[in-house]
């Protein structure tokens, strides 16, 4: 009963919370000075007379006050129907349901590879605190909290795409195959070097997380304890160490959808990897709102999404708030 | 086992905590180190496993049966030989069943088997097994803290604290509980500010005063006037006891 | 100030110094030296037009760091109003908590992207859309840091002796949470750095004429193929190092403000335990 109040409270909140930022983004973008129109026409603009255009604005409904754009919007949107992409001129639902495998595919992978990475070192670091390796790791870490990860695109792909000629410049399919002919494995190989650039910028956040996280359940009296009774190195970080630190961590690496949202944009304009980074960044550049709004309700699920699991780690998994919430 | 000249000092300042402390303990004998609340005679049970913080520097040696304990051998020994029964409620491992930290140190065969005869010993439900720290009360966590302690095979048992936050009846079972080790051959040394709790089941009480200890008296000489004791401390202390003014401890015990 | 302070904060001083100092005009198209690999006489090398990739990379390291200087002052300086506002009322905070969470629940990069879009980017949008993006961390500190400030006896206090609200705000509020608008306002500037090169780079930030690190990095995009890695390698490795000067410096104030923090608290501890410790007795 009580999961599913808890499910029914989280519903409400993510759907006040997606109004709310339809509404925001609606009004941000029908304030800018980027006409669809144009932005639809292109180069032969010049060529489509007054009524043409009027005709063009009264198709899209632009003819109408702001308001009632708007409405129009939300009630389609409520159908599923997210509209027309000016640029592909396509449904947008058609454009980004391709997109969108590709950039969770693109997503999970840098995903699970941080995940793994940043708990593996931040275990090693914490372990070893405060000697070299502990330094050499957290050093690490800052460094590349520092780094640009778009310009740490450009090295991979300078040195194992251009100079090794390991993995393609560019294109989740080979040149001159039918999409629907592309393999898993083709999509997965065009997958890995951004995938690779993602990750090896998330694993700073889990991996110091993971660390600040095990060293002060290193200070537990429990651990003492677990000494006391002869637990040491591997064996004591497994029973005690890892299964205390894991749920955190893992909530943590959840809560940082948001930024691997954000990294998957620049690291697919860098490897021209066609996922929903690069429609976003066409559509903004280009002008083609429906695709655009379109994607960023998308993200908005996307990050709720991992608030939502790392809540739930907190919540439902660990015993003390599981079965305290029961007896209460 | 056999404690001697153990100072543990600060390792900025050199202050000693405890002060060239030596103390040894035989099987089957049970030995309590009485001291005030933050007099520092839990770090004892922790320097005794080579546990003690980095701020804290000790020397002196340990010997347990007549060898020096080094940094290597307690490791081995550690929970086989020498297994601590330790003061925080807190020493459970929150994510992990009652059950499966019982076992921790049962190294015979059939686990399951000599679990379940120590949960008869002690008193215990079987469900209790299944539980995680969080749903015990304190009364329990203690009994589960030296449940742990009696399913090992160690011969040397240090009990830091083991009595408080108990009411009247659960401290009975415990003191109870304690003197099983006893019964096992085994040797107990219980630290301890509760120094009624200590008269009631040592062979030897050791007085721990201003990071020494001032005196070590077998319990018989805590009778009476106290005409036994030699240190003025201990003394005091004997005479501070509320009951010592209108009643024998025996009519307590009875 | 520890040394730890000190050498990063020199170090930028002097790169910006340095990159003020280059005239424009010393960016000059040579098309004899076009595509000239690092050497003594071009330490970064050569771009196609032949420009000299050092003197273009630091031009466009004065824009990154007046960029992030600019926009960390503005968002502290939300952070802070907002955080104030928090304080007049409940429904006010709630609606300002509420602001937080809508301007976090978006990636950091779409709300850059849909604010330069909606401002036609250039560099009024990039300003603009990073000040508006990097506020909420410091708005929830801060606002934590003041609710519990109104509390104080001596705010109250103000209160009742008539002083208006503002007095308050700049007589208490101010002096009291001026090292976290110091540590917050350093800490939001790397990642604002990091941010405008970014947006740049995707398209949506400084126009193509600028000579901002994004630029330089976006067009090096269609030179890489052909081998000319320094085009890329030597402009981020300098970014790189401001912020990493940035990051450094920041935690170091953090650090040293930490400490003195604690230090007073551990004075006023050891005080309290020294007299407590006079008139103890063994049972007590």
């Amino acid at each position: 009963m009580q999961l599913v109040r808890y499910l029914i409270k989280r519903s409400i909140r993510l759907a006040i919370l997606l109004v709310a930022v339809s509404f925001l983004t609606f009004l941000l973008v029908s304030l800018s000075p980027i006409d669809p129109v144009r932005a639809y026409i292109g180069a032969e603009m010049l060529t489509v007379s007054p009524e043409q255009r009027e005709a063009i604005e009264a198709y899209w409904g632009l003819d109408q006050s702001k308001p009632v754009q708007y409405w129009q919007w939300v009630k389609s949107l409520a159908t599923g129907d997210l509209g027309t992409s000016l640029l592909y001129r396509a449904p947008v639902a058609d454009v980004i349901a391709d997109r969108f495998l590709s950039s969770f595919l693109l997503m999970g992978l840098a995903w699970l590879l941080a995940g793994l990475l940043g708990i593996v070192i931040g275990s090693v670091a914490a372990m070893r605190a405060n000697t070299w390796v502990d330094r050499m790791i957290r050093g690490y870490c800052y460094l590349l909290l520092s780094t640009p990860g778009f310009w740490l695109g450009l090295l991979l792909l300078m040195i194992f795409s251009v100079w090794l000629g390991l993995f393609p410049v560019g294109l989740s399919a080979p040149v001159g195959v039918v999409s629907s002919e592309v393999t898993v494995l083709d999509r997965v190989y065009h997958a890995i070097l951004p995938a690779l650039t993602l990750s090896i910028i998330g694993v700073a956040n889990v991996c110091l997380h993971t660390r600040e996280k095990l060293l002060d359940i290193l200070n537990q009296p429990f651990i003492l304890q677990a000494k006391a009774n002869g637990f040491t190195g591997m064996k004591l970080y497994f029973r005690h160490g890892f299964r205390n630190m894991v749920l955190p961590a893992v909530s943590v690496h959840f809560a940082s959808f948001g930024e691997l949202f954000g990294g998957a944009i620049l690291s697919e304009q860098v490897f021209s990897y066609p996922g929903l980074g690069e429609a976003i960044v066409e559509a903004g550049l280009n002008g083609d709102i429906p695709l655009l709004l379109a994607i960023v309700l998308i993200s908005a699920c996307f990050v709720f999404i991992g608030n939502f699991l790392a809540d739930v780690l907190y919540q439902w998994i660990d015993p003390r708030l599981r079965k305290g919430g029961d007896q209460s | 086992m056999n404690i001697q000249q153990l100072t543990i000092q600060h390792q900025k300042t050199n202050r000693p905590i405890l002060d060239q402390l030596s103390l040894s303990i035989q099987k089957g004998e049970i030995i309590s180190l009485v001291g005030a609340s933050g007099s520092g005679k839990s770090l004892l049970a922790q320097a005794i496993f080579n546990l003690l913080p980095k701020s804290l520097q000790q020397t002196g040696e340990i010997y347990y049966q007549e060898n020096l304990l080094t940094e290597k051998t307690v490791k081995s020994l550690r929970g086989k030989e020498i297994v601590l029964i330790p003061q925080s409620l807190e020493a459970l491992d929150p994510l992990m069943t009652v059950g499966k930290q019982m076992k921790a140190l049962i190294k015979k065969g059939d686990k399951e088997h000599y679990l379940q005869k120590i949960i008869n010993q002690l008193g215990l439900r079987t469900e209790l097994l299944k539980k995680y720290p969080f749903e015990l009360s304190g009364g329990q966590a203690r009994r589960v803290l030296v449940a742990i302690a009696l399913a090992s095979e160690a011969n040397l048992v240090i009990a830091d604290e083991p009595t408080p936050g108990l009411d009247e009846h659960a401290l009975r079972d415990m003191l109870q509980l304690l003197t099983t080790f006893r019964t096992e051959n085994r040797a107990l040394l219980m630290i301890t500010h509760d120094f009624q709790a200590a008269r009631e089941i040592s062979d030897y009480i050791a007085v721990l005063y201003q990071g020494e200890i001032v005196e070590v008296a077998p319990v018989t000489a805590f009778s009476g006037k106290g005409v036994h004791l030699k240190h003025a401390y201990t003394k005091q202390l004997w005479r501070s006891l509320p009951e010592n003014d209108f009643t024998t401890v025996n009519n307590r015990l009875r | 100030m520890t040394k730890k302070v000190m050498i990063p904060l020199i170090l930028l001083i002097v790169l910006y110094t340095t990159s003020i100092l280059i005239d424009k005009d010393m960016i000059q198209v040579q098309l004899l030296t076009k595509n000239h690999p690092p050497s003594l006489e071009h330490l970064f090398g050569t771009d196609w037009l032949g420009r000299d990739m050092f003197l273009r990379t630091l031009k466009g390291l004065e824009l990154s760091i007046g960029i992030g200087l600019l926009t960390a002052v503005l968002s502290t300086m939300i952070g802070f109003l907002l955080s104030v506002l928090s304080t007049i009322h409940e429904k006010i905070d709630q609606v300002i908590s509420w602001l937080v969470d809508l301007f976090l629940s978006l990636p950091h990069l779409v709300t850059l992207i849909l604010i330069s879009f909606t401002l036609g980017g250039g560099f009024k949008g990039v300003v603009i859309g990073l000040a508006l993006t990097h506020w909420p961390q410091i708005t929830r500190v801060l606002r934590g840091e003041l609710l519990q400030l109104k509390e104080m006896p001596y705010v109250q206090l103000s209160g009742k002796f008539g002083q208006s609200f503002w007095w308050k705000v700049w007589h208490h509020y101010v002096p009291h949470v001026l090292p976290q608008l110091l540590v917050g306002f350093m800490l939001i500037f790397p990642h604002a750095i990091l941010h405008e090169a970014s947006i740049t780079f995707l398209g949506f930030g400084l126009s193509a004429d600028e000579p901002a690190i994004g630029i330089i990095l976006s067009e090096s995009m269609q030179y890489l193929t052909s081998g000319m890695w320094w085009l890329a390698f030597f402009p981020g490795v300098m970014l790189l190092i401001v912020i990493l000067l940035f990051q450094s410096l920041a935690n170091s104030v953090k650090n040293d403000l930490e400490r003195d923090i604690q230090h007073e608290a551990f004075i006023e501890h050891s005080a309290t335990n020294h007299s407590a410790s006079e008139n103890k007795s063994p049972y007590s």
